[in-house]
């Protein structure tokens, strides 16, 4: 959970005017977003919800760099006001339609940032996001060999000889 | 190298004392050798101590290894990634797997289950990654894959070779005992798995959601003693039948609750058994059907041999899509008995075969019969197997988005759309039909025109039948010589200035090319992009959306748009302010995922009723 603290008002305009939210990233770095914009995060309009509730505006903290928050901004600036499937709450699963035009140069990003906005999408519950950047992770280690996708992931082989020929692995299907 | 020297000297000389080193001199020598001073029996124990040591050591340092190995991994970004996301991941991964093609999806998953421990872990943990299942050839170990996925709906989908080996009759064995878990079950070939779809059938399927069943290889006598999932299938929604020559089951514990519903008939050697009247009786106890494709099934029996009733009425309220691919007498028929107070369009097509000047000549008062009978603003005709297209309305409040003023709306009196092409084993028979076809419905009413041509065709004989065409507007080509005569056709024809729809089509590469600068002076709205194609062709469909972003109206980007779109167009909707949607409400099991089509369907009625709730100012299906 964000650690919220409070905020001057003036920093923040609350009703009546363009409501601003005020984000603070784990760098300190305090940036203002439109709510609007970040409507797409259920994370965050939960947050609005309880300002509401409590009729105290605050600033938001977040576990993330300035640099990835400022990815994810730039992500729901280019859909505010859009609809998209994925971000509805009873869509479904993942299905072969292919990855939006924009996403994909908007994602074409290094494994460790990529990895980084989809943490910090899944942080802030932006399913469509999310699913992105799953794309484009399956995509990346898509028709690759266990030890192409360790070297493409970063991942270490932590399988005794043994355990790699385990039963268990015996998938199929 | 100086010490073995000396130690092969001594042993020389004692050799030379032995029976068998005299008798094998050079064979024997050095399995007589001693190994510095100690007996053979010695040199065993300390190979094997050593060994032991050596192994001990191994171990100890692969244990230190996969113990930073660990360390490691759980340093890096991508083994912190969370479980869920992770397993998301992997789906994607999986859904990009060919249906039917289990071995590389077995190998997929493999593939993933070796990476490293989490991964393992998370793959086995999430059941979705293994509900869908093929059978009956996974490779081993399906009771897994059935534990794996839980409590998960499964879906099956059922593709067998000829023979059956005893590993995949145990694997079929083992589905039929999960089929109470079966929410989607589709079957491919049919050769080889009679006795499984014959005991399919017995079992009760009290959650199956969508069902693609082929007929050929039941047995007629059989079949007429049982029904479908033994009778009970209460969710049954979307029902397939295919290559279907026998009789239609017609329990209504089965079938009371079908939205869709499509027989079928590719295979030539499968008799079309039903008539108009056995379909009636059929539909008339689906109620809620929304959907209904008839393709090829029906007897080519004459109308007079027909013994229907003729106040026989059957009413689909629900009904919003019609295919018929049938010989015209039998859509005839059919549709003179039906009331269809919701479709949008009807699309009738008729079998290749049956497109004769006579059945041309019926199309005028089909019309009329059709519009009367539905009270629709308009209809849609295809005829033949393929491509043979013809359709006409009435004050068409909405279609492409073309000509479509919001304010004013449609105030020309009648308006037709003519749809052409052809397949090479009709070719040129079908240019006197066309020809004759025109001549029934009047060719200077068409306004929109949809070419799909092949070689043989020249534009000579485009513009023998459309050139007197005077009011035709709009022009969709779906190949590159199509649009070269688009152009033609434009100038002699058509002033470009009122195209106001582009079909993209299936223009490719150059296609794109040629025509993209040609739309600069169109009042474009609308742009199709029903169609999915593959990643290869998609280079006008990826330059369209820029063009039309980059280009001005009325001094803004242009960012009104009517799309006609299905699920594989999404992606471009946040480009645009959406004015209209049209929708191919077809669904089969190409049009969505790997992995859970049904859901996909919810996913996409979802999706068109979010348009609803928005204003969007028509939506219409076909």
């Amino acid at each position: 959970m964000p650690t919220i603290v409070s905020v001057d008002d003036s920093t923040v305009p609350g009703e009546g005017s363009s409501r601003l939210l005020l984000l603070v990233s784990s760098d300190n770095k305090h940036i203002v977003v439109e709510e609007d914009i970040m409507s797409r995060s259920r994370f965050i309009s939960k947050q609005v919800e309880g300002f509401e509730a409590t009729s105290q505006r605050h600033a938001i903290l977040l576990p993330f760099s300035s640099f990835v928050l400022n990815k994810v901004i730039e992500y729901c600036s280019h859909y505010r006001g859009y609809y998209l499937l994925e971000d509805d709450p009873d869509a479904a699963p993942p299905g072969r339609s292919p990855v939006r035009e924009w996403d994909q140069e908007f994602l074409d990003v290094d494994r460790n940032m990529l990895l980084r906005i989809i943490k910090a999408a899944h942080y802030l519950e932006i399913k469509s996001l999310v699913g992105s950047c799953a794309r484009a992770i399956a995509d990346m280690i898509r028709g690759k060999t266990t030890e192409e996708m360790r070297e493409i992931l970063g991942v270490e082989n932590d399988f005794t000889p043994e355990e790699e020929h385990s039963p268990s692995s015996k998938c199929t299907g | 190298m100086s010490s073995s020297c000396a130690s092969s000297n001594q042993t020389e000389t004692s050799l030379k004392q032995t029976h068998a080193a005299e008798f094998w001199p050079t064979v024997t020598r050095s399995r007589l050798l001693p190994f510095d001073g100690a007996s053979p029996e010695d040199d065993r124990a300390a190979i094997l101590s050593t060994r032991q040591a050596l192994e001990l050591e191994r171990t100890s340092i692969e244990s230190v290894m996969l113990s930073v190995a660990t360390r490691l991994n759980e340093l890096s970004d991508t083994a912190r990634l969370p479980s869920e996301i992770l397993a998301h991941i992997f789906l994607f991964y999986v859904s990009m797997v060919m249906r039917w093609d289990p071995e590389p999806r077995a190998l997929w998953m493999k593939q993933i289950m070796h990476v490293c421990h989490r991964w393992r872990e998370v793959a086995l943990g999430h059941p979705r990654l293994w509900r869908t299942v093929i059978l009956p050839l996974i490779a081993e170990g399906a009771d897994e894959i059935f534990s794996r996925s839980r409590s998960m709906p499964l879906i099956l989908h059922w593709k067998s070779g000829l023979e059956q080996t005893r590993r995949e009759k145990r694997n079929v064995s083992l589905a039929l005992a999960n089929l109470t878990r079966v929410k989607a079950i589709y079957f491919g070939d049919y050769d080889g798995y009679k006795s499984d779809l014959q005991q399919l059938m017995k079992i009760p399927a009290p959650i199956l959601v969508s069902a693609n069943i082929p007929g050929v290889p039941l047995d007629m006598e059989y079949f007429r003693t049982l029904t479908l999932f033994g009778g009970l299938a209460p969710c049954l929604r979307n029902l397939t039948l295919r290559d279907w020559g026998i009789p239609i089951p017609r329990d209504p514990t089965i079938l009371h609750n079908l939205v869709f519903l499509k027989i079928v008939r590719y295979d030539s050697r499968v008799p079309a058994i039903h008539s108009s009247e056995d379909i009636l009786s059929v539909l008339k106890t689906i109620y809620a059907l929304e959907r209904l494709e008839l393709r090829g099934c029906m007897t080519e029996e004459s109308v007079q041999s027909l013994d229907l009733e003729e106040n026989l009425i059957v009413a689909l309220p629900h009904l919003k899509s019609l295919r018929l691919w049938d010989p015209l007498p039998q859509c005839v028929r059919l549709l003179q008995h039906l009331r269809l107070p919701a479709a949008g369009i009807r699309f009738l097509l008729m079998c290749k075969t049956s497109v004769t000047l006579s059945a041309v000549r019926k199309l005028s008062p089909l019309l009329s019969n059709v519009r009367g009978a539905s009270g629709d603003p308009y209809t849609y005709l295809q005829m033949g197997r393929d491509n043979y297209s013809y359709w006409a309305r009435k004050s068409l409040p909405f279609v492409l988005g073309a000509n479509r003023d919001p304010k004013s709306g449609w105030d020309e009196p009648y308006e037709l759309e003519l749809a052409l092409g052809w397949d090479d084993d009709s070719g040129w028979k079908l240019i006197d039909l066309m020809h004759a076809l025109c001549e029934a419905i009047s060719v200077e009413h068409i306004e929109r025109l949809i070419l799909d041509m092949d070689d043989n065709f020249q534009q000579s004989d485009w513009l023998r039948m459309f050139g007197s065409s005077t009011k035709l507007q709009f022009i969709a080509a779906r190949n590159d010589a199509g649009l070269k005569l688009c152009e033609t056709l434009q100038l002699q024809s058509t002033d470009g200035q009122h195209w106001t729809a582009f079909d993209a089509g299936e223009v490719s590469g150059d296609g794109g090319r040629f025509f993209l600068p040609r739309l600069e002076s169109m009042e474009l709205i609308g742009v199709d992009f029903t169609t999915f194609y593959p990643r290869e062709q998609l280079q006008l469909h990826d330059l369209l959306p820029r063009w039309l972003q980059a280009r001005k109206v009325g001094g803004a980007p242009m960012k009104r748009m009517m799309i006609m779109v299905c699920s594989c167009r999404l992606r471009w909707l946040p480009e645009f302010e959406v004015i209209g949607v049209k929708v191919d409400y077809e669904f089969s099991d190409e049009s969505f995922s790997d992995e859970d089509p049904e859901e996909e369907y919810e996913k996409y009625t979802n999706w068109i009723e979010s348009w609803r709730n928005t204003g969007v100012g028509e939506i219409s299906f076909f």
